[in-house]
Order: structure tokens, then sequence, then C-alpha cells
């Protein structure tokens, strides 16, 4: 079936994400459309209200969270006059059983602020493909090949980044995929990265043990399923560092 | 962002708190207020441990029982550190 027109106009931005190539995960803090106070999907209404689904926008999936305490909320005006997700870093976390197996290549972008102080924030996870900060260290580690790579020093507590990871699908050490503020961003990669469950709901702000807790905001990130061009990379971080204010 | 940090040994309790809770808040599964006991965490004496933000603890329902768990012992508020010791690192 052919695709609609309208699903393909521009954004108001000027900019279409979904132009560039296959976009499999897209959560905006901006855009409380797609956000809902219940499974009964009552749109968010309330500043600073529980975010039990964020409908995501590259294909509608539901990320979700059941119980009311570990919800996400919605930050207004927090970055740029728009409104944010905040995780609370002791529980908080939104999950899509619709999205399970391991992507072969990825390229994802986020835009962050967050304290790692006594915690290991999750950007996301998702079965064998885990992207966290560490102290000052942003690491993607994979599995199946497997391997891990790791941008030391590259982001501090409390402040706002636009990173981007281009993960090709490669073996450990043949390429070095992160991006911190529009820079090569690459300090050290190996091989002995230990994933073992492949297939797994993709998890935003944890992982499924509870206990890698994202604590702080989460503006914007956009995952394809694919390693983009440094061309197509060079747009989306564009796109989000106008967007954010960065 | 500002949080409150409880412990409790008794798991029962914890469960009875949480479907009380449930109840006063409208919650139907499998949506609930706070982790079920059985996958809340727990720290090294197998206690377990809870984080919530202070807005939760001053929603009326849950404002109403707190006051007397604390003062039986049966609940005990600790600090961020402690909650922070159930989880390992990476």
């Amino acid at each position: 079936m052919a695709m609609s027109p309208r699903l393909l106009r521009p954004l108001a931005t000027g900019f279409n994400p979904k132009s560039l190539g296959t976009l499999a995960l897209w959560l905006d803090g901006a855009d409380r459309s797609r956000m809902f106070s219940d499974d009964a999907a009552t749109t968010l209404s309330a500043d600073d209200g529980q975010v039990a689904v964020y409908k995501e926008k590259a294909n509608g999936y539901n990320l979700t969270q059941t119980t009311a305490n570990n919800r996400p909320l919605v930050r207004s005006n927090i970055k740029n006059g728009r409104s944010v997700l905040e995780f609370d870093g002791s529980n908080d976390s939104l999950a899509s059983p619709s999205l399970v197996e391991d992507w072969a290549a990825l390229t994802a972008f986020a835009v962050f602020n967050m304290d790692t102080t006594g915690v290991i924030g999750r950007l996301f996870e998702r079965g064998q493909r885990i992207w966290f900060r560490n102290s000052d260290a942003l690491t993607f580690y994979y599995s199946g090949p497997s391997g891990w790579t790791t941008a030391a020093g590259s982001v501090t507590n409390n402040n706002w980044f636009y990173t981007t990871l281009n993960w090709t699908g490669a073996a450990a050490g043949t390429d070095s995929p992160q991006r911190v503020n529009g820079s090569a961003s690459g300090s050290g990669s190996g091989a002995n990265a230990v994933v073992s469950v492949a297939n797994q709901p993709a998890i935003i702000g944890n992982r499924a043990a509870g206990d890698r807790q994202m604590d702080g905001y989460i503006a914007e990130m956009l995952i394809y399923s694919q390693s983009l061009s440094s061309a197509a990379v060079a747009k989306v971080e564009g796109y989000l560092k106008t967007k954010w204010g960065l | 962002m500002s949080q409150r940090f409880f412990r409790t040994a008794d798991a029962a309790l914890y469960e009875q708190l949480r479907l009380g809770l449930d109840a006063a808040w409208g919650h139907t599964q499998p949506t609930t207020c706070i982790d079920p006991a059985s996958v809340a965490p727990r720290d090294a004496s197998d206690r377990i441990v809870l984080a919530v933000r202070q807005e939760f603890s001053e929603f009326p329902a849950a404002a109403a029982i707190l006051p007397d768990l604390l003062a039986s012992g049966q609940v005990v508020e600790i600090g961020e550190a402690e909650y922070r010791a159930a989880f390992a690192g990476e």
C-alpha cells in the first residue's frame, strides 16, 4: 500500500527525521500530544504529570509504565522553552514490549541532562544493545558480535548534551561510533562486553532489573535501525541543536 | 528533584499498604502505585527499599498513614545513600 503523502509532509521545523532512513523509535519530550496519563490513553494535560504511556513518533508503539511511582514526569519549559521527560534516578522508566528484536545496526541520537552521582544511567536498553552513562563516560555495549565502545570524559553532571551513536554492526574495535555535541568522541573500545540477554523489550531510563536508573532529563531520542551516513547524521544533529538551543 | 526513601522488613505489610493505596487512588491491575513486593528492590538484609517523589508522600491517602507507620517503626525513613546501596555497580 502506498504511503499517504500526508505522512511524509515536512514538520514545522522544515525537517522530517523519517526522511533519512528507517526510524525505529522517536521520543520527543516537547510533544505533549504523545503523552498519556493512564492506560486508557487520556492525553496528559497537567504540567509535571506522570507519563503512563508515551506513543513514540516513529511507528506509534506505546512506551508504557504500569507502576505509577515509576513513571517519568513531563516537566514544562525546561530547555529552550520546551517540555522534557524527567526520570527520577530511583525507579522511573518506560518500556515497549513491541520493540524486542536486537537491531543489526543502529544510529541513535539523544538530547539529555543526566546526573550520575551514585547511579549508572541507562539512555536505552534493548536486548543486546545498551547505551548508558557511567560517571563521565558514555558507553555502548553490544553482543552478536560482542563489543563495547566508550567516550570517556565526554559528559558531565547536570549539563545538556546532544549525542550520537552510529554503530555499523561491526565487531569490536573496528569502529568508534560516538559523537558528543557534534564532535567525534571515542576513547576506547574492546571485545569483552557481556550482554547476555537477546531480544528483550526496549527500555528507556533503566534496565529490566530496575537497577540502572537514569537521574535527569531526556529531551529527545531518535533511533534508526541502520547506520546513517555522515551527511544524515549532520542533519539530525543540526535539527536537535537548533530545536533544543544547544 | 526531591525524593524520600523508605525501608521495611515486612513484605506483607508493604503489600497491604500498596493494595490499600491502589484502592484509594482507583488503580486497577496491572496498574499499581508502587512496585509489588515480589519485584521491589531489596537491600542486603532482604528488606524492601522504596524511593518516592516528595509529592507522592504528600498525596492525602499516603500522608494519612505515613506518620503512624514511621512512629511504629515498621517503616523506616532512610537516606538516599542507603537506598542506593541496594543496587550494585555496572
